[in-house]
């Protein structure tokens, strides 16, 4: 299922660039991680960016600006299978206590697994569809994104020079002018 | 500005960690000192995982210095032989959270 999330993702960055949103001047770009999770920029910001295959669409906007994002379904990190991946990010994060999990998970959920600072600023914030949860210790931020409607895999996102509050913009779209 | 064979040990300890990954190896000739810091940063938060990293960290670092930051250039070079005994002990430790370090291993060539 994880690689077939991937080609999935691999095939959106195809059309990062052609898939307009409701902007049907062209103002706004799509990037489609899933039926679920889309980032959806400015498209005048892509202008003389980079669009390169990470693990998922990955863009690099300049020197000091990057932003990509994956779709996990965690399996590939060694979540075992059925495990509610709402719960992911927040047991990563630190924001529930995993003292009752066995040790292999432990290690998993630590942001230490993901190289992020243990002082990092740690956020919670709701956006239409969802939670966007955040480890910020800029101007690197790790971004996990869950969709109520379903917990069968997560956004993942690694950015550069972006905040939470243009993340959240991203995923609302609410930028349209 | 990293050297042929500091490049060449780099991607070799990004595939024993994470496994080989085509765009990460289509990308050597752009290896720089942020890669090695980005792997450097990966192997500390993977040194728990078993004793076999934990045998490949300390061979890299000789003489017991402790982890303070650069430690991994002063090993690329000269590491072939570590690295590849390793990978004949048996197998690279699983790392967690593989898709975030290949991300940002990426990040550090564009």
């Amino acid at each position: 299922m994880f690689k077939t999330l991937i080609i999935g993702a691999l095939t959106a960055l195809l059309a990062v660039n052609a898939h307009s949103a409701s902007d049907s001047a062209g103002h706004l770009t799509t990037i489609d991680y899933s039926p679920y999770y889309q980032l959806t920029i400015p498209t005048a910001d892509l202008a003389g960016a980079k669009i390169f295959a990470g693990v998922g669409p990955a863009i690099r906007f300049s020197d000091s600006l990057r932003l990509g994002g994956w779709v996990t379904s965690g399996e590939e990190d060694g979540v075992p299978e059925g495990f509610d991946l709402a719960l992911y990010p927040r047991y990563v994060l630190g924001l529930d206590a995993t003292d009752e999990l066995p040790a292999d998970l432990q290690r998993l959920f630590s942001l230490r697994a993901f190289g992020v600072s243990q002082d990092a600023a740690i956020a919670e914030k709701p956006y239409r569809n969802g939670m966007l949860y955040s480890a910020c210790d800029y101007p690197s931020c790790l971004f996990f994104v869950t969709h109520h409607a379903q917990n069968e895999h997560i956004l993942v996102l690694k950015t550069e020079g972006f905040s939470i509050n243009s993340i959240l913009s991203f995923l609302e779209a609410d930028h349209v002018e | 500005m990293l050297s042929e064979q500091q490049k060449n040990d780099l991607l070799s300890l990004i595939v024993l960690f994470v496994g080989n990954d085509p765009s990460i190896a289509a990308r050597k000739s752009a290896f720089n000192s942020r890669t090695v810091y980005a792997v450097e940063r990966m192997i500390e938060a993977n040194i728990d995982c078993n004793g076999n990293i934990k045998d490949l960290v300390s061979n890299l670092v000789s003489g017991g210095r402790s982890l303070s930051r650069g430690w991994l250039k002063h090993a690329l070079g000269g590491a072939k032989e570590i690295i590849q005994r390793s990978e004949l002990n048996g197998y690279g430790c699983l790392v967690v959270a593989k898709s975030n370090w290949k991300t940002e291993i990426l990040y550090s060539v564009y």
